[in-house]
Formats: structure tokens, sequence, C-alpha cells
């Protein structure tokens, strides 16, 4: 007999989670402590232990249908307009402030040619506006291109080139971030500092993830666009919350925003589908702060145009396989114009 | 059963009694063993806990802690008494029950029994 028997690890670690702080849960997990105690004593450890983890279970499920109130205060708390709807203004300076900050440091590490893996077909078909492997990330290769061509006075090799597009792109993100972690923690204090300090160290934190400051050192794929596009989507998301219950003058404003919304993200699935998981979170959030707009059967025919001229990006793919590029990967044709359309909506 | 005034169910009423017949004993393992043992019923320590939360929160007891001992992992621990609220919420219900009860053993046939 092991008086020492220790008490299941996950179902205490679990407790310690759910449980209210200080004396209340403190209390709680000590009584249980006691009673398995008694338990190892009195029935073997064995029988104890599968007493603990019922029990314990038992009480994880009380104090978390309790906590409910605590996701109510959460859920009010993202549906609260933030304080700079109340005038005050988003910290654009510190936001640009941080931005160039990471693309020094990006810009000091960057890779100065290819490497490994995709780098080099994605490096080559944006110079030549060509196609890499399907899907063929045709926002990505005309961005590429555009950001090539107007960077080709510098003198900097194509390489430099497109990997300064990731570098910026990922800087675009970050200073993104640092507004949208501002106005976040504006939700939660009324302290300036507070708020600086918790964007910087979230722009510090993610900007130099092992990651992001790789694929932003190297254009390896299109990722950097898409998390440039995502923490677009989430500043315009908080924009538009902002722009909401100022009176009627502004309904249109906000349903321009969604309209804007719906254009960014059908455009960024020309560049890679991942952006796209930001899509049921802005519909999540829209539920939480005006359920009513989405009831408005306007911003669905406006939203849909939108997302139709946006994904005609895809267009590029056949339109350039018929000019045959050096790099043409699977070689995308279709019969007409309108079988094209048919296969970019579906 | 419960009252209009205090919402007081029945196994919170079990919980009072059993808080009040333990007096300086009345810790949540302690009252855990009563309920069980008089009670008859197996005791969720979810359900209790949650019962003794509620009951809190209504101000029908309060608790005073107690020092950290080995034998709880270092934890301290709560002692739980009914306050004067609790006391007259309790005497309330039991004098309710009472008036329900007039006169239902004859009904029932259950005199003698």
């Amino acid at each position: 007999l092991r008086l020492d028997e220790p008490s299941p690890r996950l179902s205490r670690a679990l407790l310690g989670w759910v449980l209210p702080p200080g004396v209340r849960g403190e209390s709680v997990l000590g009584d249980l402590e006691e009673e398995f105690s008694a338990r190892v004593e009195e029935q073997g450890a064995h029988r104890a232990r599968r007493w603990y983890r019922r029990q314990a279970w038992r009480v994880v499920g009380v104090y978390a249908l309790a906590q409910r109130g605590l996701l109510a205060r959460a859920r009010h708390a993202i549906a609260r307009r933030p304080p700079s709807a109340r005038g005050d203004r988003p910290p654009y300076g510190a936001a640009l402030l941080a931005g160039v900050s990471v693309f020094v440091l990006y810009a000091v590490t960057l890779s100065r040619t290819t490497a490994f893996w995709d780098t080099s077909e994605y490096i080559a078909t944006a110079h030549i506006l060509g196609i890499p492997h399907p899907p063929g990330n045709p926002t990505f290769v005309a961005l590429a291109r555009a950001w090539s061509v107007m960077l080709s006075p510098l003198g900097l090799s194509v390489a430099v080139r497109v990997n300064l597009l990731s570098a910026f792109m990922s800087t675009g993100a970050e200073a993104l971030w640092f507004l949208v972690v501002h106005q976040v923690l504006s939700r939660f204090s009324e302290s300036r500092a507070f708020r600086l300090v918790g964007a910087g160290t979230a722009v510090l934190v993610s900007a130099t993830a092992f990651t992001v400051w790789n694929q932003s050192d190297v254009n390896e794929k299109v990722y950097t666009v898409s998390l440039f596009t995502i923490a677009l989507l989430c500043w315009l998301t908080l924009r538009w919350q902002e722009r909401t219950g100022r009176g009627g003058t502004s309904k249109g404003g906000e349903s321009n925003l969604l309209v804007l919304m719906a254009f960014i993200l059908a455009l960024s699935v020309g560049n890679h589908l991942m952006a796209f998981l930001v899509a049921p979170a802005i519909v999540a959030f829209v539920l939480m702060v005006r359920p009513r707009t989405l009831l408005d059967w306007r911003l669905y025919v406006a939203a849909g145009a939108a997302g139709l001229v946006g994904l005609s990006i895809y267009m590029l793919l056949p339109l350039r396989a018929a000019l045959h590029p050096v790099i043409d990967e699977a070689a995308p044709t279709c019969r007409g114009a309108s079988s094209a359309l048919l296969a970019i909506v579906t | 059963l419960t009252t209009r005034n205090s919402d007081l169910g029945e196994f919170e009423q079990l919980v009072l009694l059993a808080i009040l017949r333990l007096g300086d004993e009345a810790h949540a393992p302690r009252i855990a063993q009563v309920l069980e043992e008089r009670a008859d019923r197996e005791m969720s320590r979810g359900t209790l806990y949650g019962a003794l939360d509620q009951l809190e929160g209504k101000g029908l007891i309060e608790f005073s802690v107690e020092p950290p001992t080995e034998r709880r992992g270092g934890r301290r621990r709560r002692r739980f008494t009914v306050t004067a609220q609790g006391m007259r919420t309790l005497a309330q219900m039991r004098s309710v029950v009472a008036r329900m009860w007039e006169g239902m053993d004859r009904r029932l046939g259950w005199e003698g029994a």
C-alpha cells in the first residue's frame, strides 16, 4: 500500500484549469486530494484513482458550465464598440514604426538568392508571369510580377526583388496586427501604454516566429501574401464594427466595407485558400456585433458581384497558358470563356 | 420543493441540514459523507460544490478558511456555516412542509403505520 499515491495527474490538471482562482478552487482540489488519500487507504489505489477521475470530471462539468458567464462577458467585450469608435484615432504612427522595424529586420536577414523547396519555381514564374504548379496562384504571380517590375530600376537581382515582396507583405501584416491587437486590448484597458506595449509585444513575437521569419526572408511560396490578407481582413472587420451604430448615414459605409472584404477574400483565393479560413470568423463576428446586417439582401448581391470580380483573376491562367510561357505547369486550358468561368466559380 | 423568496431546492435544503448537523466539522468531504449516509444517495462532488456555491451566492451559508495540511497537498480548507438568513429560510421551509402535511396521514391511510 502506498500512502503517497499521487492523484491522477491529467484530472488534477484539468481541475486546476477549470476551477476558480483563490481559496474556492484551492479548497476543492484539497478536498478531493484528502478524500483520495482516505480512499487509497480504505479501497486501494486503483479504486481511489477511478473515484478521483469520476468526481473530477463531474466537478469540471459543473464549473465549466458556470463559466458560461465568462463566455457571455467575453462576447459582450467583443460586441462592445471600441474606444476608437468614440473618436480616438488608431495609432497609425506607432503601427508604421513597428512595421518599419520589422522590415529592417527582414531586409538585414534577407536571402540574396533562391533557396530550397518551391522558391526557385515561384521566383521564376513571378519574373516571367508563368504558371507554377496547381492551383497556379494567379494573384501571387500577377502581384509578384508587378512588384518585380516596379523594383527593376534598383538594379537588384530578380530573387532579391521577389524575396523583398515576401518581406514587405509580412511587414504589412505585422503593422496591421499592431492595429488589431491595440484595438482588441482597448476593450479591456483604458491605459494607452498598456495597449501600445501589448501590440508591440504581439508584433515582436509574431514577426520573429520561426516560420514567419523564414518565409519573409525568402519567397518560398505564397504564404506571406496570405498572412497580409488575413491581417487586412481582420483589421477591416474591426473598422466595420467601428462604423456600425453611427446613425443612418453610416449604413452605406458599413456595407461597403463588407463588400470590399468579399472582394479581397475572393481575390485571395487566387493566391491561396489559406486566407479563406478567416471567412467563418468574420461571419461569426458580424453575427455577434450586428446580426441584422446579414439580413440585407443587397449586401449579398453586391458581395456576390465583388466576389466574382475577385475570382476573375483566375482568367489569367488560361489566357497566359495560351501564350505558352516557359513555365506552364499543368497547362491550364479551357474550351471557351463560358467553361473558363464555370471552372473558376466551381 | 422551492420557496418563492429564496428559490431553495430540495437538495440545497439537504445540504443546509447537513451543515447544521456537522457543526464545526462542516467541510465538503464530510458534508458529502453525511448526505450519502443519511439521504441514501451517491453524492457527485460536482453537484455538491455547485450547490455550495449557489447557497453562498444566496447568502444562506458562509465559510471560514482553515490552514493547509499535508494530507490536502498543502491546500487550504473551507468550513461552512449556515447564516442567519439560511436559518430563517430553513425554518420557513419546515413550516411550509409541515402545513402541507397536516392531515395527510389520515387521508393517505398512513395513521399508525
